[in-house]
């Protein structure tokens, strides 16, 4: 395994023969691997000890059924623990297209108002200088990258906002049609990037297959999961995140009175119809030519849950997803589709998690900046990030930070990571899922929404505590696994409920790495990594008191279950037994 | 007596539903069974995979009550 170490205090850079430990890996397993191994725990997350690896996972770059995912993982600045966000794009495919399983970066510049750009072909690796870039928007950047690359390179990029060092920022790559609108989006990415003097990465369109060891045996394993995509309802062509997104979650978790709205004062969104995937779809169906429906945000993804959606202007915003519509929609009481597009673009454009951003908005209603609802006072609040003002600084540190200096208590963040888009009273497995990841408060860690509400891979009671923190830990565990291949998280809808297509996505791996692991392997590898993830955070500070959900929610129930969080701490600790 | 029906991810166009609405009040007679509604309304069974009732998880057996509020989705999935 080859990776490449760039060093941004001497702009050296490495093509390195990885250790042979690392030989297997991919994707989040080896990003956190190296993080690990590499990253002072206590080390100050935007100073010259920290690093951002970036790997593809172990499928990426293959014909696997949707596996272009890509890990970032560093020391979060948001939570001071260890972080990976991925994302979907051609980027990685690329790399790993090239030979190159990871790109390293450490070290720091000693000059803060450097910036570089490191480009990754197949001919040469270099450094670039960048400092006509500073503080450009993304969608400026990508189209003049694609005028001096080409149209169809990858590009990972941050925005002014990670240019501002903020915490709530992300790190985008460009879509198939050059749209930087995939976003690695969690944790502070994009600041830990721009820390490194680096405004942009860009690879080399390469097409072709990457390395595979047993043609024969990936054959049968990606035929395998292919067949589970294609078969399942969820996933299929033309199933429900083919024709409405993500959002089509939007009234379910509303029936379910666990959409959280108004700073996650209660369950239910008056505006939910208006702001869901089913609006978004009849938005596109009467603006084909601005609006799309079943977009793929890399090549090769046979779910296609991406949109487009078209405002009443005719512009088109690439890709309004459910967590932003909440975020920004219901949780803000924002029920105009419109401006929540504006301001998912607005984010994409200066870099910033539209989850975080959300959050920190709310919460900033709720300590009085402006009221609920206000969405031209939101928009006006992106400007300021975007300048890096004092005030856009502090909403672009996320809702903890927000919390602080507005005097608000209902702040619902774990490990200072602001929550997404399900009410943890109310559905207890994705509560204990926020609480105990590594990662600080996120859903994708440990999916648990589709036994306790979708009613895939199983039907246990939301409500209920009983067998949740084990159900989490499956999940959670599960989950490493497939973030570590490079399949989208969305496969598990699939495999959960055709278990073939979770032997094919294992016997593909095998193909790739000369591995021969059994699912039950598999598992066991993904429980590995969640536990050194956890060991981390225990090196950097952390004990069981960051386990813990916010104070609020177990003292305010919260409408219309009046529910609160009443799972026992010792049952939270259980996790880790 | 009454209740009211929200049909969601496109069962609506499956659905004997007045003019297509998503949402709807019907008249239904005491004792229904969510089992039977999904029949009156002509739904197709086998894609109804969840059903809320006044926020809360039910299946086909459930009985409603007058007045309560009924929604109905077919296997759906996102994040």
């Amino acid at each position: 395994m080859k990776w490449i170490r760039v060093n941004m205090s001497d702009l050296s850079i490495k093509v390195e023969e990885a250790p042979k430990k690392y030989e297997q890996m991919g994707g989040r397993w080896l990003t956190s691997s190296v993080v690990a191994d590499e990253v002072p725990a206590t080390c100050h997350p935007l100073g010259p000890l920290n690093k951002v690896v970036i790997a593809p996972g172990i499928l990426s770059g293959t014909t696997a059924p949707s596996s272009g995912r890509i890990s970032v993982g560093t020391k979060s600045p948001l939570t001071g623990g260890i972080k990976e966000a991925n994302a979907g794009a051609k980027f990685g495919q690329y790399l790993k297209r090239m030979g190159y399983s990871a790109i390293i970066i450490e070290g720091q510049p000693k000059d803060k108002e450097s910036r570089y750009l490191l480009n990754i072909s197949k001919e040469k690796l270099e450094l670039v200088d960048a400092a006509e870039y500073r503080f450009m928007g993304l969608y400026e950047l990508s189209g003049k990258l694609a005028s001096k690359y080409g149209k169809d390179a990858g590009i990972a990029s941050v925005g002014p906002a990670a240019e501002h060092l903020l915490a709530g920022t992300g790190i985008a790559f460009n879509d198939i049609e050059n749209a930087p609108a995939r976003y690695a989006g969690r944790g502070g990415v994009g600041a830990v990037f721009a820390s490194k003097g680096l405004k942009a990465i860009v690879t080399e369109a390469v097409t072709g297959q990457a390395a595979i060891l047993n043609h024969e045996l990936f054959e049968t394993g990606r035929k395998k999961l292919l067949a589970a995509l294609q078969e399942h309802a969820v996933t299929k062509p033309k199933g429900a995140l083919n024709t409405y997104g993500t959002a089509v979650l939007v009234n379910i978790l509303n029936e379910a009175g666990a959409l959280p709205t108004r700073n996650f004062s209660r369950g239910t969104f008056d505006g939910a119809k208006k702001i869901s995937g089913e609006a978004m779809a009849e938005a596109a169906a009467k603006n084909p030519k601005a609006g799309m429906m079943g977009h793929r945000c890399h090549p090769g993804c046979v779910i296609g849950c991406s949109v487009i959606y078209p405002d009443a202007q005719g512009k088109s915003h690439t890709s309004v997803e459910y967590e932003t519509l909440w975020a920004i929609g219901a949780n803000c009481e924002i029920d105009d589709l419109d401006a929540i597009a504006q301001m998912n673009s607005m984010c994409n454009d200066i870099g910033l998690d539209t989850i975080e951003f959300g959050d920190a908005v709310a919460v900033a209603m709720e300590g009085g900046l402006l009221p609920f609802g206000d969405a031209k006072g939101a928009i006006a609040l992106l400007e300021e990030v975007k300048k890096g003002s004092p005030l856009g600084k502090i909403i672009g540190s996320g809702c903890g930070t927000v919390g602080k200096v507005f005097g608000v208590r209902r702040v619902p963040a774990v490990k200072n990571q602001g929550m997404p888009a399900y009410e943890p009273r109310v559905i207890k497995g994705i509560g204990v899922t926020y609480i105990t990841t590594p990662m600080g408060a996120d859903h994708t860690a440990g999916y648990s929404i589709a036994p306790e509400i979708l009613g895939v891979g199983g039907k246990p009671d939301p409500h209920t505590n009983e067998g949740k923190v084990k159900l989490s830990k499956d999940f959670q565990a599960t989950t490493c696994f497939i973030d570590s291949t490079g399949c989208c998280v969305f496969t598990a809808f699939a495999i959960l409920d055709i278990p073939s297509g979770f032997e094919g996505m294992v016997e593909a791996c095998n193909a790739v790495t000369g591995a021969n692991w059994t699912t039950s392997e598999a598992y066991e590898i993904g429980l590995n990594v969640l536990k050194m993830e956890h060991q981390y955070n225990l090196s950097a500070g952390f004990s069981a008191n960051d386990d813990r959900p916010p104070e609020f929610m177990k003292l305010e129930p919260v409408p219309p279950h009046n529910m609160v969080w009443d799972m026992a701490d010792s049952e939270l600790d259980s996790m880790w037994k | 007596m009454k209740i009211t029906v929200a049909l969601y991810a496109g069962l609506k166009a499956r659905a004997l539903a007045p003019q297509g609405a998503s949402e709807f009040d019907l008249d239904i007679p005491e004792g229904s069974k969510i089992g039977d509604i999904i029949k009156l309304l002509d739904l197709p069974d086998d894609e109804v995979a969840n059903i809320f009732v006044d926020r809360s998880i039910k299946d086909r057996e459930f009985i409603v009550k007058d007045g309560q509020r009924v929604a109905f989705f077919p296997l759906i999935a996102g994040g």
